[in-house]
């Protein structure tokens, strides 16, 4: 493989894009199609990006509707089924629902996950009607996507604020913080739940989930913090992270460094980077029929 | 850029799925290469490092020893240092004096401390005075939000004439951390960059840097700072997937760029995300990382992440830099 970078990564201190290839990276919160007029054209544009940093695939978050209106079809719709169908081998997705319509979003997952190429859910940052994940109708969803083996990503944010000034006092209304998934996942102990964006602030969120072996988290979107992942491994292991790129908001390069600061074993990269989703997703890809070495 | 064959990527990505040495890659030591391939790249000078106490977390490289062990592991070989304790303590001489010793203790003018004035405290005339004249510092780092002035403070147009007449840079920081991350007894205030156009417009002998500088500069006041040549940037918070390609290209007329993906070769012409501002010069921009409280890695990955020139690269990485302090 030629070196397509000016200079040699290596002489400062960072991996060549050989070795980026080498961690087999799985991109599991990928933005291409997201907050735009122009999804599919977005999308094309990132693929530069992806191409260049070395990501094996892809899943993107906002496969069916948008995020601000999960439940409603786009005119983008069929054009991302065809690209999810077509580059199958490098592309998937997972699709947003909305727990304040449960059996909407229900019948949602089974067009694109149970009849469709989708592989998952996504709780978003907020939603219609205030509902966050822990509330009792989320179990209809969270039941219907075991059933499916559907891999479950739960936006989560503690933003700080309100009055007095305190952790989650300024989340939005159906904004999910760490309790909430660790509440839903009291419920569902053989779910797994991925815990989005590390909470916003990992450092609370690490000692939120902590005791909930189910629960795995995942730190994109956010500024990268040094020691961040440090922590997560230490208090968590490296057996519970989940890596996410977030493009094009966030630059591969902040997500990247989040890891490559850590003090840990190429194992552990191995792990994070894309081991970790590929076993959580292994028995969709299984009863789709696609082939997936771990 | 050269064209990505993609059976090349597809063997490479699913057959080498365990590569050797790569193990511990921040702390390794930079890896024996050709000789002429290692003296042909660029040095960095980080402008945008910081040492003392961040007030709510130790730091893994918290300090001139751990701090500048870890820069020199990647090719830096000269560190711009303000102090974290910058942002909350009064005697800012005392900040200003324990940087200067920390920064000489590491030795060999690895890092040079920028000094900070907090135009909120009584005489801050005679702590810009030390800086320049007892520590011998190259600039003066403030910090608006936290030290609760703004560039609209009546002391600020006198401050900006003397730091630039004294021939000092002026690094003027815009955040240290997303404001959804504070711990709650923290109420960082908002300010504006906006006064600084027409400040430069009448010292024109000023050298301005603005650091972690992207959520107070709009693309409309961008724009205006692109006019204004003695106003630049670092790379600590330049976000969006390739975000310095977007950055100096305006986000809107990108240089075609061939690539092939799912076995179809496409082109690149246009970044359609990001603000849409007139383009940046490269020689605008200059590495600044915001180590420690941000892993270095973020910022050295940003110059391969985009599809730079040697020549930009080099601009960015260390000439930028060394031209500014020059003046």
């Amino acid at each position: 493989m030629k070196n397509i970078f000016v200079l040699d990564p290596k002489l400062y201190g960072l991996p060549s894009r050989e070795e980026m290839i080498g961690f087999r990276i799985w991109d599991s919160h990928y933005h291409g199609f997201f907050a735009t007029p122009v999804p599919i054209k977005q999308h094309e544009a990132m693929l530069h990006y992806v191409e260049r940093m070395g990501v094996e695939r892809i899943i993107s978050v906002d496969i069916g509707g948008t995020l601000a209106d999960p439940l409603t079809v786009m005119a983008h719709d069929p054009a991302q089924l065809e690209i999810l169908k077509k580059y199958q081998s490098r592309v998937s997705g997972i699709i947003p629902i909305d727990p304040g319509f449960p059996e909407e979003s229900v019948k949602k997952m089974d067009k694109w996950i149970k009849d469709g190429p989708c592989i998952g859910i996504k709780y978003v940052g907020g939603n219609k009607l205030g509902v966050v994940c822990s509330e009792p109708q989320n179990d209809l969803i969270i039941s219907h996507a075991k059933k499916l083996n559907a891999v479950i990503y739960i936006h989560t944010w503690i933003k700080v604020g309100g009055d007095p000034r305190r952790p989650g006092g300024a989340n939005l209304p159906g904004e999910s913080a760490p309790w909430h998934v660790v509440e839903l996942a009291k419920r569902f102990p053989d779910v797994k739940l991925i815990c989005g964006h590390a909470g916003g602030d990992w450092e609370l969120a690490v000692r939120t989930v902590r005791p909930y072996e189910n629960i795995m988290f995942e730190f994109s979107g956010a500024d990268p913090h040094s020691g961040s992942v440090d922590l997560a491994v230490n208090e968590l292991g490296a057996d519970r992270i989940v890596w996410g790129g977030h493009g094009p908001s966030r630059s591969f390069s902040t997500e990247f460094s989040k890891v490559l600061d850590a003090s840990i074993s190429h194992e552990d990269r191995m792990k994070i980077f894309g081991r970790n989703y590929r076993k959580l997703c292994k028995a969709m890809f299984d009863q789709k029929g696609w082939s997936l070495k771990i | 850029m050269a064209k990505i064959n993609r059976r090349d990527f597809c063997t490479a990505a699913i057959g080498s799925a365990f590569v050797a040495g790569a193990g511990r890659l921040s702390a390794s030591p930079l890896p024996a290469t050709p000789d002429n391939e290692a003296q042909k790249a660029p040095f960095i000078i980080d402008t945008n490092v910081s040492l003392g106490q961040w007030p709510f977390r130790h730091l893994k490289y918290q300090g001139a020893g751990a701090l500048g062990d870890k820069l020199k592991k990647h090719r830096i070989k000269q560190a711009w240092a303000g102090s974290f304790d910058a942002l909350f303590h009064k005697n800012i001489d005392a900040v200003n004096a324990a940087l200067t010793k920390e920064c000489a203790a590491y030795g060999r003018n690895f890092f040079l401390p920028f000094g900070t004035i907090n135009l909120a405290w009584p005489d801050w005339e005679e702590d810009l005075r030390r800086c320049h004249e007892v520590y011998k510092m190259k600039g003066i780092r403030i910090y608006p939000s936290y030290q609760t002035f703004d560039l609209t403070h009546p002391d600020f147009g006198k401050f900006f004439e003397q730091v630039a007449k004294r021939k000092l840079v002026l690094q003027i920081v815009g955040d240290m951390d997303d404001s959804r991350n504070h711990h709650p007894i923290v109420l960082a205030r908002d300010f504006s960059y906006a006064p600084l156009t027409e400040l430069v417009a009448k010292t024109p002998e000023a050298r301005v840097q603005l650091l972690y500088w992207n959520h107070r500069v709009s693309a409309k006041q961008m724009d205006l700072f692109v006019g204004t040549p003695n106003i630049v940037f670092d790379t600590a918070r330049i976000e969006t997937a390739g975000g310095i390609d977007a950055m100096l290209d305006g986000n809107q007329h990108h240089k075609d760029r061939v690539f092939t993906f799912g076995g179809i070769e496409r082109t690149l012409s246009e970044i359609p995300w990001g603000r849409n501002s007139k383009p940046v010069p490269a020689e605008r921009i200059l590495f600044g990382s915001h180590a420690p409280y941000f892993p270095v890695e973020a910022s050295l990955f940003k110059l391969f992440e985009s599809d730079l020139t040697l020549e930009q690269s080099k601009s960015i990485m260390e000439g930028n830099a060394a031209g500014l302090l020059q003046g």
